[in-house]
Parts: structure tokens; sequence; C-alpha cells
């Protein structure tokens, strides 16, 4: 007898990482905080009550509706120039999130590119490629951050490009470990006595095994992202004004928050929620993927 | 009274609608200075069993048991502390992976020392005394730089040796060998098994070998059990077992071995796999794979029969010419 | 009766570092292998882990470039210094693996596994491939369904299956198979084997065997070639190595090896200790530190390999006559 008959149903793989996944009660709620999120940015124009620049000349620091002196017209309140916070917060969004995934994007292809290329070439360029990421994770990651921008000069996207610099060293670190662990597994030997070429074994063979943890650092990379953005904006180094970003409103409004709470806690709320729905899915994604690796 | 007897042992995995189980009623005695074997492809249960006779079973697997008595004394009774006591003392267990069952940021003399000190306690001095007295027993050459080495600076067959020292460090009266040369080259298992039997019978220890290698238990043990899908099929003598198999299971898998087929192109091999957690069949559970099974084997499920020093779950079972008596 | 395959003197070193400063040393992973493969034929290689069986494999499927030696194919002599030579030959020479859950890429379906080797050596269209990977499958024994499921949804025995198929999709004329049963149960290890003999009647496969059950080696090699060392020590016809083994080495494996019938098994030679590091190997015969038969002579003079009654062997004390079982 050489035919083996066992019947069985294939699970087919994304429908048992959902069902990990969606075991995690915190993992979902992040997960639906950010589509949340993501459905804001792409209405914000409909969704916003007003255009977040153009400012109320009868309203400076209205507070939100339900304290005293508040008004429907403006649900959580105005800034210093008359300025709807609402409006502010949601195009906000806009600049935080884009800001997050630009520099996710960036240093997840750079580093997988670097990390792979050093795991699968070991010698000289691995040294040179892994020294140069050991001396920039060596270094405080905001003070690294300021430095580049120093030399770039302040914006939005100078501060994502020197967030992209100093994450990249971590995902350069993961791909390569990863690569290394996979390179020595059978099947990419029998992919090389198949023939395949250097880049097949790299991109095609290895990679999609090695991405389960870069995944999940990416996620976290995330919020990271969102919080260095946010702390660039805060010193000054990040978004400009008028740019709603939440980092630089919060910065903004530092001198009331005595006077006027709202102005300073709408955005770092913001701040803290997306951060922590991006960590919880995290969480709940390095949960739901590892099985898989151990398989 | 014998030094192990277990009665009715099962472990369930699983949860309530999916209950799961790994080891069904298996019934096993070891008499001191006995070599029992058990035999059975992968996920016939042989490890699980081992792990519930040494307490080793974790939530959520569930161990339930008629009688499991050591020296009669029965170890179900007893608190956690005082079966840890017994079961680290008196009943020793190795495993398949030398490597990872070795600490690796000790070294081999300090893991072998805290073995001692953890049950039979002693100076530093003394307790050093004994391990480099164990390495040597176990026949590791250069014992005194051995004692400085971590467990990766040996090869397989050593950390197997030096397993067997921490198992023996305090004269356990039954040893465990769940697989404990499958990692191993075929001379250096040759050697561990040797070794294994030589101090067995020094001692006098009854010893449980598990295994999938029919060939190697039909060498060293003195009677078997063949486990398939957590239940025991057949027990008996070896030379009679492996001679007269009187399971269709037994049978198949020894004519499955190139050995039986000396002469033939063709092995005779058996189809299909062990029956995992969701495709127990009902009945017999090895009426999908069994070139004997009747309507009778697919609905009903038999029980072991025969004189208790050779039983068989079947209910053809094979006469000496090899087909069913039935 | 061609040859298919022709390796003469292959040797392949390995230049390791042994710590900070330290001079770097060359381990001689395979030193000076030579053999003639016919179409059809099997060659098993057998010796202990670390003797050079899977580097020899990574010779002779052009992973690696031999340091010395060189290859004939179908009695051609190929450079495997240029790359379209490897090219080439890489269509003819293809390897399954020991470890099925390792040797299959787990994110890719079936279907692309086995297509991967066409995509990258043929210009065949997508529907002709699906056509041949269909065909494949079914001729090991395993259904179209299987063709869009994943790896891990298999049992070991499948993934073997799988593994071979996809090592055939190329026709190659050698397949070489580095232990590719010695995970798996007897019984599930029966049906890869008899897979493996019945694609070589159909398709006049060469066959390389790595692997260290001589019983297997027994049922299924029309030639053994035994290494020691990453040297070959004993290279015969499977007749002459079984019924008369003569090297010491051969012997010790031989009486090493289990067997479950008492009049199948052969006086037992104990090896002592284990295979010497090929860092740093003895001098004289490489096999002297634990050979019995040793004297002066095979400490200081490493033994040719001679032919002798129909094998080659190298030991001096064959040579000499003075091995007291022959
Ligand atoms: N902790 C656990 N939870 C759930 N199922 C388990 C657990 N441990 C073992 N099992 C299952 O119990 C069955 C018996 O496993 P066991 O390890 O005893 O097999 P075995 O006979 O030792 O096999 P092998 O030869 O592969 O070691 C298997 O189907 C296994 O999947
Ligand atoms: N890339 C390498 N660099 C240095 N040494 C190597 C390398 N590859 C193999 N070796 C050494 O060469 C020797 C032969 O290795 P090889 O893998 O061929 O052994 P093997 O016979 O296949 O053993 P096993 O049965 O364990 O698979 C070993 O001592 C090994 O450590
Ligand atoms: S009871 Fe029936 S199916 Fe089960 S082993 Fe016996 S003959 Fe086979
Ligand atoms: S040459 Fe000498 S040491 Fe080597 S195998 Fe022969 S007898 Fe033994
Ligand atoms: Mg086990
Ligand atoms: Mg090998």
């Amino acid at each position: 007898m050489t035919t083996l008959s066992k019947p069985m149903a294939p699970p087919s793989p994304l429908r048992e990482f959902w069902s990990y996944f969606s075991a995690n009660r915190g993992a979902l709620i992040g997960l639906y905080y950010i589509i949340f999120l993501i459905l804001l940015i792409i209405f914000a124009d409909v969704i916003s009550p007003y255009h977040p620049y153009e400012q109320y000349r009868q309203s400076f620091l209205m507070p939100p509706v339900w304290e005293a002196g508040g008004s429907w017209a403006h649900i959580l309140g105005t800034d210093d120039v008359g300025r709807d916070m609402l409006s502010r917060l949601i195009h906000g969004a806009r600049y935080s999130m884009l800001a997050g995934a630009m520099v996710v994007t960036l240093s997840l292809i750079i580093g997988i590119v670097l990390g792979v290329l050093a795991g699968f070439y070991r010698g000289t360029f691995e040294v040179v490629i892994m020294r140069i990421a050991d001396v920039m994770l060596a270094v405080p990651s905001l003070l690294l951050a300021i430095a580049v921008v120093a030399v770039l000069g302040p914006s939005l996207l100078n501060a994502a490009m020197a967030i992209v610099v100093v994450s990249m060293p971590h995902y350069i670190r993961l791909a390569r470990a990863s690569t290394i662990s996979e390179m020595s597994k059978d099947y990419v030997i029998s992919s090389r006595v198949a023939g395949a070429s250097s880049f097949r074994l790299m991109f095609v063979a290895v990679l999609p095994n090695c991405m389960a943890p870069l995944i999940v650092q990416a996620t976290l990379g995330f919020s990271n992202a969102i919080l260095d953005m946010a702390a660039l904006g805060f010193v000054g180094l990040g978004a400009q004004p008028p740019i709603p970003e939440w980092g630089s409103m919060l910065a903004d409004a530092r001198q009331f928050v005595q006077s006027a709470w709202w102005v300073v806690t709408f955005p770092g709320v913001m701040i803290l929620t997306t951060v922590l729905a991006f960590n919880l899915m995290g969480d709940g994604l390095r949960d739901a993927l590892d099985p898989k690796l151990k398989q | 009274m014998s030094l192990l007897d277990v009665k009715n042992l099962s472990v369930h995995f699983g949860t309530g609608d999916h209950p799961f189980k790994a080891v069904d009623q298996i019934s096993l005695t070891v008499e001191a200075g006995e070599v029992v074997g058990i035999v059975g492809e992968s996920g016939s249960g042989k490890s699980v069993s081992s792990l519930a006779v040494m307490g080793l079973i974790d939530f959520p697997g569930k161990v339930t048991a008629d009688a499991l008595a050591f020296e009669g004394q029965e170890l179900q009774t007893l608190s956690e502390n005082d079966r840890r006591k017994i079961t680290g003392k008196d009943i020793a267990m190795i495993f398949q992976e030398p490597m990872s069952s070795l600490n690796p940021c000790f070294t081999v003399g300090d893991q072998i020392m805290e073995a001692i000190e953890v049950h039979q306690g002693g100076s530093r001095k003394e307790r050093k005394a004994k391990a480099l007295a164990l390495l040597k027993q176990v026949g590791i050459p250069a014992p005194e730089s051995r004692m400085s080495a971590y467990p990766h600076q040996l090869s397989g067959g050593m950390s197997q040796r030096v397993m067997i020292a921490m198992a023996i460090a305090c004269d356990p009266k039954l040893l465990i060998a769940d697989e404990p040369t499958t990692a191993l080259d075929v001379t250096i298992q040759a050697q561990i098994i040797d070794l294994l039997l030589d101090l067995q019978r020094q001692k006098n220890m009854g010893l449980i070998l598990i295994t999938h290698d029919l060939a190697l238990v039909a060498e060293a043990a003195d009677r078997v059990v063949v486990m398939y899908a957590g239940q025991v099929v057949e027990t008996g003598r070896v030379d009679e077992l492996f001679r007269t198999p009187m399971h269709p299971y037994t049978q198949a898998l020894l004519n499955s071995m190139p050995e039986s087929a000396i002469g033939h192109k063709r092995l005779r091999a058996l189809g299909g796999v062990v029956p995992g957690a969701n495709d127990r069949p009902t009945g017999c559970l090895l009426s999908p794979r069994c070139e004997y099974a009747t309507d009778r084997c697919r609905t009903e499920a038999p029980i072991p029969s025969g004189p208790i020093e050779r039983q068989v779950r079947c209910f053809f079972p094979l006469s000496a010419s090899g087909s069913t008596a039935a | 009766m061609t040859a298919v395959l022709q390796a003469t003197d292959l040797k392949k070193h390995y230049a390791v570092t042994q710590g900070f400063l330290k001079p770097k040393a060359s381990v001689k992973a395979l030193d000076g292998v030579s053999f003639t493969l016919h179409a059809a034929k099997t060659l098993a290689v057998v010796g202990e882990s670390g003797c050079g069986k899977s580097t020899l494999a990574k010779l002779l499927t052009l992973i690696e470039t031999p340091t010395e030696g060189g290859l004939h194919f179908d009695g051609e002599f190929k450079d495997v210094h240029q790359p379209a030579v490897v090219k080439s030959l890489r269509r003819q020479i293809q390897i399954i693996f020991q470890n099925p859950y390792g040797s299959l890429n787990p994110r890719k379906k079936i279907g692309s596994i086995l297509e991967e080797p066409l995509i990258i050596n043929t210009d065949l269209s997508a529907a002709e491939r699906k056509e041949k990977a269909l065909e494949m499958l079914q001729k090991v024994g395993l259904r179209p369904e299987h063709y869009s499921r994943y790896p891990h949804m298999f049992s070991g025995g499948q993934r073997q299956r799988i593994a071979i198929a996809r090592g055939l999709m190329l026709n190659p004329k050698v397949l070489i198979a580095d232990e590719p049963v010695s995970a798996l149960d007897v019984s599930v290890q029966a049906q890869v084997l008899n897979l493996l003999m019945d694609l070589q009647e159909e398709l006049k496969l060469a066959y390389i065997f790595i692997s260290h059950d001589l019983s297997i080696v027994e049922h299924i090699a029309d030639e053994v070639l035994v290494m020691y060392l990453g040297k070959v020590v004993e290279y015969a016809d499977k007749e002459t190595l079984f019924t008369a083994p003569k090297h010491p080495y051969t012997r010790a494996l031989l009486s090493s090896t289990p067997r479950i019938h008492p009049e199948q098994r052969i006086e037992r030679i104990q090896l002592k200790g284990e295979m010497p590091s090929p860092i740093d190997p003895p001098t004289g015969c490489a096999f002297h530190t634990r050979c019995q038969f040793v004297n002066d002579r095979c400490k200081q003079e490493t033994p040719e390999l001679i032919t002798t009654d129909g094998a080659q062997i190298a030991c001096h004390a064959v040579q000499e006559a003075r091995l007291p079982y022959l």
C-alpha cells in the first residue's frame, strides 16, 4: 500500500492566526481602536466640525462643553488662538499616524534588506553593518534623533527621517538573527540544490519565515515612532505650527497647564491611547504568531 | 510485592468537550532487578505514561489510576512533598535529549553535586568525591577534568553518561530511561545500553526502557510492553513476544522491520499513522490499520485478556502460525 | 553497466578558527573518497556522526566545492568550478534530508514547494508546472488536494514523500538521501523505503543512501561505503560486506546494530571511546585509538585502500592476515 489516505480539514493559516489573536481581549481592543483611528484619518475632512487652522476670535481657550462656559459649538473647547480642539485632534491623527506609518515602512524595509544581507553574506559586510547598528543602539534614541534633526533642520519630514534612522538598528538585528537561524535549515539547502539564486534564497525562501518577529517589532515600532514624533514635536524639532501634530500641540499649550487643562490633556490622551493600542496589538500579534514559529 | 505496580493509569489532556486520553488504562508492574521495555510508535503515550508515574504531568493534564504503588506505598494519596521525596530519590529518570536536559550555565560537576545535595546532603568535599566516583562509574575518561566542563563541551554520548551519573547519584531503585539512545550513534548506543544494564545488575535496580527501536528492546529487556495510541496492546516475555507476536500490531511492527524482509525486495509496511487527538476511531483503535479487522472490531473495543504474564488486547489474537485464531 | 556518477579522491578541508588570536586549524571533513555509482543502483554510505557523510552529500550536490578531487557524470569529467557546469549538473543530482520538519519551507504551499525547481530551471508555463506537480504527488502516494496545503498539515512520513517528490521534479539521475528515514517510526519508515525502491525501479534512479542504520542499509543497498573520520575504510558490495565484514570498524558497527532475532546477532565488539575530532586526527590508522587489533605499525603508517577478496579495505591487519575472525 503506497497511498496514504487520511482526510483532514486544513485550517487556513489565516484562520488559525485569527483564532489565536481574537482570543486576546487586549489585542482586539487595540485593533479596534486602530481601525477607528484609521477611519478618522480617512474621513477627517468630513467628520471634523471645523477647519483645524480656522480661528474663532470670539472664543479663546473655551472649555469643553461639560465645563462651565463651554458650548456645543466647540465640544472639546478651543485653544489659545481660538481653534477648535476636536478638529485639530482629528487632523492630528493624520500626521501622527502617517508619520508612524512612514517611519515603520522605511525602517522596516531598509532594516530587512540590510539585516537579511548581513545574515546571508556573513563576514566583513556583516561585521561592518552590525557594528554600526551597535553604535547607534548605544546612543539614547531621542538624543540621536535630536542630533539628526539638528543637522537636517526642524520639520515634520526631517523628524520622521531621524526616527527612521534611530529605529532601523532594531530591525537590522532582528532580521539578521532570524536569517541566520533560517539559513541553517534544510529547506534552504534544498532550494540551493534546486539552483535558486541568492536573491531568491534571501527574499523568497528565507524572508517570509523571518517575518513574524519583524511584524511584531513593527507594530511596537509604530507606537515608538508616534512617541518619538511627539517628543520631537514637543521640543520644537518636529512639526512646525500651525500643523496640529499631537506632540507640537502639547508643546504649544505648555503654559496653559494650570489655566486650561483641556488644551494639554486631550493631545496627551490621544498619544497615550494610540501608543497603548499599538502595544496591545503588538503583544497579541506576538502571541498569535509564536505558536507558528515553534512549528 | 512489586517494585512498581500501576493499575489502570489514565492521563487526559484537553478540555471538557474535547477530552483526549493520551494514556488509556494502562497497567504495568516492574520487579526489582527487572528490565521492562516499552515500545510503540511516536505518539503512543510512552513518555506521558512515564511522566505520570513520576508525577510530572502538569495542568491541564489529569492523571487517574486505580493503583500507583511504589514498593507497596500508594503514591497518589501522598502529599506533594512526600511524593517528591520518593520520586526524586528512589525513582530516577533520564531523557532522550541529553544536551537539553543539562543546564548549560553550570558545570557538570556542579550539576551532579546538586543532585546529590538535594537528596543526601553531606559536606561539599564529600559530595565532590561522590560526584567524581559517579563520573568514573559511568565510564567518563579523565573525570577530574570533566568535572569543570560545561555541557556544551561534551559530546552527545558523554552528556548522556553525565545524565546517567546524575540519575544514579541517589541509588534509585527504579530507573526510567525515555529513549536514552535515540540521538546517539549505534556504537555509542551500544556503550550506553551496556552501561545501563551493568548498573542495573550491580544495583539490582528496576529499569524501564522506553524506545521505539524494537530490536534494542529485544536485546536489552526481560519483558516488553507494546503500546498503541495510549493503550497497552500486548505484554509478554521478550523471547516469546518477538518470536510469536499475538497482537496484530506487534506483528505488523515486526514485519515492517527490514530485518524481517531479508530475501524480499519490499518491506511489509503498516499503512497509516497513529491516530491523534482528533481522529481516534471507534471500536478497536487499530481497526483502520489492522489487516484482520472485522465489523466487530470497528464497533466494539477489545479489552486485555489472557494470562497475566501474556496479555493481549484483541478479539482475534494471532496463533503461533501468525494468523488469527478465529 | 554504465557509471552515472564517479567520484575520485574527493576532499573537503574546512578552515576553522580555534579562538581569539589562535591560528586557524584545518578540519579534514572529507579526506579522499572515491566511488562509482551505477544507474538504478544504491550506494549506501555509513559511519558515525561526524565522519563526513553530509559533507560528501554537499560536495556531490555541488553546494560546496571540493578542496581536491573530481567528478565524472555519465562518463564525462565535470569541472565543478564552472558555474555553467554546476547549473547543468544540479538538475541531475538532487537531495532529500533527514528531518522531515526542516526540509520543507513552512510558509509555502506544497504546490509551490514542488514547483520551485521548475521555476528556477525550466521555462514551463504555470499550468504545465502544476500538471507536473500533481503527477508527481500521485507518484509518491499523495493526493491532488494536498497540492494547496501547508507542510505543517502533514505527518512526518507524508512530508518525506513530499521531499522525495520535490527531489524528483527535475527528473534527476541521481538522488542523494541523507538519512531519509532516521526520524520516522518503523512502520512509516517501511512505507518510505518501499516508495524509494519503487521509484528506483520505475525511473532507473541511482541512490546515494546515507544512513547509520545498518539493518536498513542491508535491505536497500547494492554497495556499501563505510567511512571513518573522513576516509573510506571499507567499500564492498552488500553481500560481501554483510556476510563477511572484514575491517574491524565495519565489524564493530555491525555488531552494535541491535537485532530482533538472536540468530542474527554477531559477537559484540564493544568500541572504546568515541570518534576523535577531525581537527586533530590520530596518526597512522585513524581508527587505531579504538581498535582492539592495533599494533605499532597501525599507529605510524596510514593503511591504503587495497582490494582484498572483492572488497576495498584500509587495514594493516587484514593485509597481514592477523584478524582472528577472518
Ligand atoms: N502536555 C500535553 N498536552 C496535550 N497533549 C499531549 C501533551 N503531552 C503529550 N500529549 C499527547 O499525548 C500523546 C502521547 O504522547 P507521548 O509523548 O507520550 O508519545 P510517545 O509515545 O512518547 O512518542 P515519542 O516516541 O514521539 O516520544 C501524543 O498524541 C501527544 O500529542
Ligand atoms: N562548514 C564547516 N566548517 C567546519 N567544519 C565543518 C563544517 N561542516 C562540517 N564540518 C565538520 O566536518 C565533520 C564532518 O561533518 P558531517 O556533517 O559531514 O558529518 P556527518 O557524517 O554527516 O555526521 P552526522 O551523522 O552527525 O550527520 C564534522 O566534524 C563537522 O564538525
Ligand atoms: S481487535 Fe480487531 S482490529 Fe483490533 S487488533 Fe484485533 S483484529 Fe485488529
Ligand atoms: S590498521 Fe590497525 S588500527 Fe587500523 S583498523 Fe586495522 S588493525 Fe585496527
Ligand atoms: Mg516520547
Ligand atoms: Mg549528516
